[in-house]
């Protein structure tokens, strides 16, 4: 084995170790570090939205598309097609209150996306209209 | 083994690399570093060594030196500005996959085909009334690209390898983020979003593996290429799936490779020279 050939195999070996088993270092053992590279793609995208059902006291279901008066519902803009917090869970509600009209008492039922899952934030007990009311002085 | 570090074999392939990475560096990087982003010395400098490297390398011209160039040149970008200036976005999967297979092309002879050089070396050869070099060199760091791209699959795998995911709950995320918004997804989506999630751990983990054994390439390929094209056209992934299927090359039989190409070129191979 010629200096050249030794001096190839050291490269590629060190090389490929880096590569195949640097990642273990951050990913395997939770280590923090810019000096190993680790594979996390897409763990942390898209937990930017919620899921929402708006419904009555009774249970019937709100299309909110319907009430804001979008059709198709994929035409809305993406504001109001993708609620991603509370606050924007809270702020559409207003919009469909003051379309539902006086009187209206309407919940929500929602889970935000986390890394892990799903985190429930409303569990329908509050009035989401009430809120408008106090404003208007109802 | 050894003779993995002593044999040569067609710059056919890594030429190719070389053409496609030269040209994902454009795709992801080169409008930011255009001249009128910023008037500061060092945006205009770092931007005149990005293009003037990085056009040496699509042409092939003085190779080797380009290659370095273009790899000093994005490694500066990753950890100088990526890293330690806090310019997030340059340190993200794609543009790091990027920057170490430019890093990676300074270990073969990726001018010795589709080049510049390659013409000059041919043109030097018939003014001396001698054959044309082979297209030939020493290919040992070749795997390397291979062991990226299959260390890519098995550690994104393993990152995604949890309930939430497996379950397809993540999936549902990505496509009520992207797509469907925050209505309740109906059930026969919220159904499929399991096996999809599990098809992409299968097909990751496998692809680990299975690129490395001849019988299971060319299917691996093919699955793969279509892997990658949804992943492609229906999420944010940037040139990060480009930049994969690229890298396919590297799995090849470099020889198999050449000799394709002359058959897909209709061209005669010259005749195997004395001795």
């Amino acid at each position: 084995m010629t200096p050249r050939i030794v001096a190839r195999m050291l490269a590629f070996g060190v090389i490929a170790a880096y590569m195949a088993l640097g990642p273990f270092y951050r990913q395997g053992l939770g280590n923090r570090t810019w000096l190993v590279q680790n594979w996390v793609m897409f763990s942390y995208a898209s937990l930017d939205v919620c899921e929402v059902r708006f419904h009555l006291t009774d249970g019937t279901p709100i299309d909110r598309y319907a009430v804001l008066g979008i059709d198709p519902w994929y035409s809305a803009k993406p504001s109001i097609r993708k609620l991603g917090s509370v606050e924007d869970i809270e702020r559409q509600a207003r919009s469909l209150c003051a379309k539902l009209g006086p009187g209206t008492d309407l919940r929500a039922n929602a889970r935000c996306a986390r890394a892990t899952g799903w985190r429930p934030v409303m569990s329908g007990e509050a009035d989401l209209c009430r809120r408008r009311r106090r404003e208007q002085g109802g | 083994m050894i003779s993995l570090f002593a044999r040569e074999g067609s710059t056919r392939g890594v030429g190719l690399l070389r053409i496609g990475l030269a040209l994902l560096c454009w795709t992801r990087w080169s409008s930011e570093l255009l001249p009128f982003r910023d008037t500061g010395a060092e945006h205009w400098l770092l931007g005149a060594s990005f293009f003037l490297s990085t056009s040496l390398l699509l042409a092939g011209l003085w190779t080797r030196a380009a290659a370095a160039w273009a790899a000093a040149t994005l490694l500066y970008m990753f950890v100088g500005m990526g890293i330690l200036q806090g310019r997030e976005a340059w340190t993200h999967h794609h543009t790091t996959l990027i920057t170490i297979a430019v890093c990676l092309l300074v270990l073969v002879p990726c001018g010795g085909s589709f080049s510049a050089d390659r013409w000059l070396a041919v043109r030097r050869a018939r003014r001396l009334g001698a054959p044309p070099p082979d297209e030939r060199g020493p290919l040992w760091a070749v795997p390397l690209f291979a062991v990226q791209v299959s260390a890519i699959y098995f550690w994104g795998a393993f990152d995604k390898t949890s309930w939430a995911f497996a379950s397809g709950t993540r999936m549902t995320h990505h496509f009520m983020s992207l797509y469907l918004g925050s209505d309740p997804v109906s059930p026969w989506v919220a159904a499929a979003m399991m096996p999809v999630a599990l098809s992409v751990l299968a097909i990751e983990y496998g692809l680990a593996v299975s690129l490395w054994i001849p019988l299971l390439r060319a299917p691996s390929i093919a699955v793969g290429i279509v892997f990658h094209f949804l992943l492609y056209y229906l999420l944010p992934v940037g040139p990060f799936s480009l930049t994969m299927v690229l890298l396919y090359l590297a799995y090849l039989d470099q020889d198999r490779l050449h000799a394709w190409i002359d058959d897909l070129m209709g061209w005669t191979p010259a005749p195997p020279r004395p001795g």
